[in-house]
């Protein structure tokens, strides 16, 4: 498979590491079926840690977008750690960073999640 | 609508590879069933008919010898035999030409009808003939006549079931005959049962070759109907592309109107079958040129399909919207309605004024775009003002910025694929390629300069194929 995915637990937030592309196809299939069963499941603060994510295309991208606008809009969080270079970059030309929360840091980004609300608003910049 | 291959089940075999299924449910095989029951059944009828004919001359000479004959209750089965046929055979041409489907319960009911008709000829012939005579007489090769023409259902399992029905019929005369005629029985009695033993296990395993065959008969046919499908559906698949690929092309202009100072060109290669890059420009009533350049994320066909959807929108709002900023947002709504979840668009559009050497630039998460001071011989990059189009449902785009040309400026929309393209080592084109290609080349014509970048890219990328859609414009202020 092209990408891997380890899932664990830090106090209530869960913590995804993603390995691997996440492009057309597996890759992005695997990241949208993932996130979207820990939401069924009731896990509403998602930190994907993409430090071994080497590469992501715009389907990639897509599934990121799609799944942090569902889960926000169940007031739910979903934040990113450790992005490599090359995604920071994709996430900067297309403004992403703007609307994601990323960290270096796993500490920092664990502190980072607030109590789970009702029902925010999603909103861009 | 189902998927499911009609040709194949459920099941595989010892390569793992799906088996062809007994319930076949495709019109093209069961119009091959149909022919081939209706070759079977011209056949047999022109079997039984002969049989009647050689019957009726058997009768008739015994006559004309003043001898009396027996034949006539044969040739009265032989007769209803041939009627029946007859009825069958007027039903499977009419399914035939209404295409309808024979359910399994009358394909298994005609088979045990026709198992039946030997066994009545044997059970009439008994009386005259003592059971010696009849049950080893020329009827006993009907039943073989009948699992033979069997395979040509092309049903292993109607075959074994008229192995089957044969058998027992045989066995059910053989009862008949020792049972009332014990005392014709030859004094081999042994020898008398063992051969109706091994008249009755004869026709088991003939129906169970016939089996044997009619499935290697069906399977072929069945892989062949398969084949033959497919390619009628690539074929049809390749003309639909086809269809796609020339109305994308034709969404990209052929050229850029004379702009007066500038020198504009722009070019297009789709990665693959249909693109979902594309560029654009329109002149607006106030005279400036817009120049539109989006890339859709995903691939294929419907990612072609969202770039018609945004094309058609941007035109429609820049030629009623002059103020970029509130055009984007308006594109945005627009496609954040009709997009699915995952899908977005990064876009750039830049507004012209050649009188004013001045372009009002926009990007919606769109990027690389470089700007090339002649003067300085260095770039400046521009980010975009919000994030892409189709993700959020008001993403509050910040206002346009505005760049003014020198003499021999050069302005490049370019889509990611110039970027990201890699060398069999993995290395990426990247901007640092790009932005040296086109120093070197600055001089030249915007037409020039894009020829010398796709060169320089195919020379770096080798033989590693191109990953997505590669798409340029190239606005560059003449040298006074």
């Amino acid at each position: 498979m092209n990408v891997k995915l380890n899932t664990r637990q830090a106090a209530d937030v869960t913590v995804v590491e993603v390995s691997g592309r996440i492009t057309l196809g597996e890759g992005a299939n695997a990241l949208r079926d993932a996130i979207t069963t820990l939401a069924a499941n009731g896990h509403q603060k998602i930190l994907l840690k993409l430090a071994d994510a080497s590469y992501i295309d715009s389907s990639g991208l897509g599934v990121l977008v799609a799944a942090f606008a569902s889960l926000t809009n169940q007031g739910g969080q979903l934040k990113m750690l450790d992005v490599m270079p090359r995604v920071k970059d994709l996430l900067l030309i297309t403004k992403l960073y703007t609307v994601f929360d990323v960290f270096d840091d796993e500490a920092t980004a664990l502190r980072s999640f607030a109590p789970v609300t009702a029902e925010p608003a999603v909103s861009g910049q | 609508m189902s998927t499911r291959d009609p040709y194949l089940s459920d099941e595989s075999d010892d390569h793992g590879k799906p088996t062809i299924d007994l319930d076949i449910d495709s019109p093209a095989f069961r119009s091959a069933e149909l022919k081939g029951e209706h070759v079977r059944v011209v056949t047999l009828m022109g079997i039984l008919g002969s049989l009647l004919l050689l019957v009726l001359v058997r009768a008739i000479t015994a006559i004309a010898q003043g001898r009396r004959s027996e034949v006539w209750a044969l040739a009265l089965v032989l007769a209803l035999a041939i009627g029946y046929e007859a009825v069958w055979l007027v039903y499977i041409r009419g399914a035939i030409r209404t295409r309808q489907k024979v359910s399994r319960t009358w394909w298994r009911n005609s088979v045990i009808l026709e198992s039946l008709l030997p066994t009545a000829a044997l059970f009439l012939q008994i009386p005259f003939m003592g059971p010696g005579r009849a049950l080893t007489s020329p009827v006993l090769f009907a039943y073989f006549f009948f699992i033979l023409l069997s395979t040509l259902h092309l049903d292993p399992r109607l075959s074994r079931l008229a192995g089957v029905g044969s058998a027992a019929g045989y066995t059910m005369a053989a009862a008949k005959a020792f049972r009332e005629f014990p005392d014709a029985v030859p004094a081999e009695l042994e020898l008398a049962y063992a051969v109706s033993f091994s008249c009755v296990i004869c026709l088991l395993l003939g129906g169970f070759v016939a089996g044997t065959i009619a499935g290697q008969i069906r399977h072929h046919m069945a892989a062949a109907l398969h084949d033959a499908e497919n390619r009628a559906k690539s074929a049809q698949m390749e003309h639909d592309l086809e269809i796609a690929r020339s109305i994308h092309q034709g969404f990209l202009p052929e050229t850029f109107p004379p702009t007066d100072g500038f020198d504009v060109a722009a070019w297009n290669q789709p990665a693959g079958e249909i693109g979902w890059d594309y560029f654009d420009w329109q002149r607006l009533g106030d005279g400036r040129l817009a120049v539109t350049v989006a890339d859709v994320a995903g691939y294929g066909i419907g990612a072609a399909l969202c770039m018609a959807s945004c094309r058609a929108y941007a035109r429609a709002t820049l030629a009623a919207e002059p103020e970029l900023r509130s055009a984007l947002g308006r594109v945005n709504r627009l496609l954040y309605a009709d997009l699915p979840p995952e899908r977005f668009v990064t876009l750039a559009v830049g507004l012209l004024d050649p009188d004013e050497a001045t372009m009002e630039l926009i990007s919606a998460g769109h990027g690389p775009l470089l700007f090339y001071l002649s003067a300085e011989k260095r770039f400046r990059s521009y980010d975009a003002q919000g994030v892409p189009l189709g993700l959020l449902p008001d993403p509050n785009y910040l206002p346009h910025q505005l760049l003014r040309f020198g003499p021999g400026d050069i302005f490049a929309f370019f889509t990611e694929g110039f970027i990201e393209w890699a060398n069999p080592q993995g290395e990426e084109f990247g901007q640092k390629r790009l932005k040296e290609v086109i120093q070197v080349n600055s001089h030249r014509p915007a037409k020039a300069i894009i020829a010398s970048l796709y060169a320089a890219l195919v020379e770096f990328t080798g033989s590693t194929p191109q990953p997505d859609d590669l798409t340029v414009v190239i606005l560059k202020r003449e040298s006074v």
